[in-house]
């Protein structure tokens, strides 16, 4: 019997397959890691009138970057052809549904149709979309 | 794109996730090119031909369209 096979437990392969998979996860957990210290800080460094505090805002606007910098990269690094293809797709919907949301929203809003665009709501739509785009081929098996 | 890595895998009887590990890509990477729901980059197919030991339009099939 070959080694690796389906009767004989895990091969090499299953093995080195079930490491990346541990590596993906292990970045993954990571970077949830960070936003969440990220969340915590948000809430140490608030203010009564919920501004942040001179400090808490440099060093958000330090960390923040440079943990999406650096968990990006990692993520792609431990990640597969297919599962990169699929961050390409969401990072093209996200990209694509702030280019046509913001446009039209800031027009409205200057013809004063419409309250003035939300940052923090189209920070988090985009996120959506972003992440619907990653999801929609991972279940339908592409 | 048709191909025969099903085929080919099971003649060795190695599991997916097996075959991802010798590949460097995940089980369910394997599984979509199997079914024909992800079409492998060049290198790849190339990977997946050399660990089969045969060339690359005896293990892909794209239908013979030169388009």
């Amino acid at each position: 019997m070959t080694e690796g096979t389906m009767r004989n437990g895990p091969g090499s392969g299953e093995q080195a397959e079930r490491r990346g998979r541990q590596r993906f996860v292990r970045v993954f957990v990571l970077c949830a890691l960070g936003a969440f210290v990220v969340g915590v800080l948000g809430r140490l460094g608030r203010q009564p009138d919920y501004s942040l505090t001179r400090e808490t805002a440099i060093a958000l606007a330090l960390f923040v970057p440079i943990l999406f910098a650096v968990g990006t990269w990692r993520l792609l690094a431990a990640s597969d052809e297919r599962e990169l293809r699929h961050n390409i797709g969401a990072a093209v919907v996200g990209s694509c549904f702030y280019g046509l949301v913001y446009p039209s929203w800031l027009f409205l809003w200057m013809g004063r149709l419409v309250p003035e665009p939300n940052h923090y709501v189209l920070f988090a739509a985009t996120g959506i979309a972003a992440f619907a785009g990653y999801l929609w081929p991972k279940l339908r098996g592409f | 794109m048709r191909n025969r890595v099903k085929l080919l895998r099971t003649a060795r009887d190695w599991s997916q996730a097996e075959l991802g590990g010798r590949l460097g890509v995940s089980r369910q990477a394997v599984n979509a090119i199997e079914t024909g729901k992800h079409d492998p980059s060049l290198a790849l197919a190339f990977r997946i031909a050399r660990l089969f030991g045969k060339s690359l339009e005896e293990v892909f099939d794209d239908g013979g369209n030169d388009a």
